[in-house]
């Protein structure tokens, strides 16, 4: 059975990305909706689906939806759902908490409150690490944004300003703990 | 990584992640990015020490 997805546009001036996304799968659902009306979805249109409405949330500042929410909406089960989350989580498309087996990360987004913000429009995102916040300011093409480091117990705070698209300060370096061969050893605590 | 460096890895580094039929790429395809910036040998890999 055909799984009824409704794929809407996500709001706001600042997902341009996700709606461009949007339309592509829009027109995608479409001709599935009339092909398959009688047939089960491929498992391809289940992780875009995964993946839109994950990112699609994220984008709008919201928080991913998790996976009992996502059978509920998109018609799978959840043995279904969770299964595709696994899939999409070996191809290193989406981060599953270690535990839960939720979305942790979508990058550059963070399901989870981090040290890492970046605030716009009256909105923010929370950002897996500092290079995170400069890839959403670019991946939402963000014209205005402040770029926040909460800082740490060994390392202090700092704001960074995004005008007309471009980051104002770029004095100072980011460090990370190991070489990029290496960062999706451990992605979270990279 | 500079900040400068970061900046200019952002536009490109997460390229396509929103795409509908998004796979992730090559090892070679993130090397070259690095390397566009000047991100060179260890930023890649650390080679292993040198004993002796």
């Amino acid at each position: 059975m055909l799984a009824k997805v409704s794929v809407e546009p996500p709001p706001g001036e600042c997902v341009r990305a996700a709606e461009q996304w949007g339309r592509g799968l829009r027109a995608r659902v479409a001709v599935v909706a009339r092909r398959c009306h009688h047939e089960q979805v491929t498992r391809p249109d289940l992780y875009q689906e995964l993946r839109y409405r994950t990112y699609s949330a994220l984008a709008r500042g919201e928080r991913a939806p998790v996976a009992s929410s996502l059978a509920t909406t998109l018609g799978f089960s959840l043995a279904e759902v969770r299964e595709g989350l696994e899939r999409l989580h070996a191809a290193h498309a989406l981060v599953l908490d270690a535990g839960t087996r939720e979305i942790r990360m979508a990058l550059p987004f963070s399901n989870v409150p981090t040290a890492y913000r970046v605030e716009a429009g009256g909105r923010f995102w929370n950002a897996n690490c500092a290079w995170d916040s400069l890839a959403i300011v670019r991946l939402l093409g963000l014209e205005q944004a402040r770029i926040l480091d909460l800082g740490g117990p060994a390392r202090e705070g700092r704001e960074l300003a995004v005008e007309d698209g471009s980051l104002v300060d770029r004095d100072g370096v980011i460090s990370l703990p190991r070489p990029a061969s290496q960062w999706w050893d451990d992605i979270v605590y990279t | 990584m500079t900040l400068d460096q970061c900046w200019a890895l952002s536009e490109n580094w997460y390229a396509g992640r929103l795409g509908a039929n998004y796979e992730r790429p090559p090892a070679a395809h993130f090397q070259a990015l690095l390397g566009a910036v000047g991100l060179t040998g260890d930023a890649w890999s650390l080679a292993p020490p040198r004993l002796g």
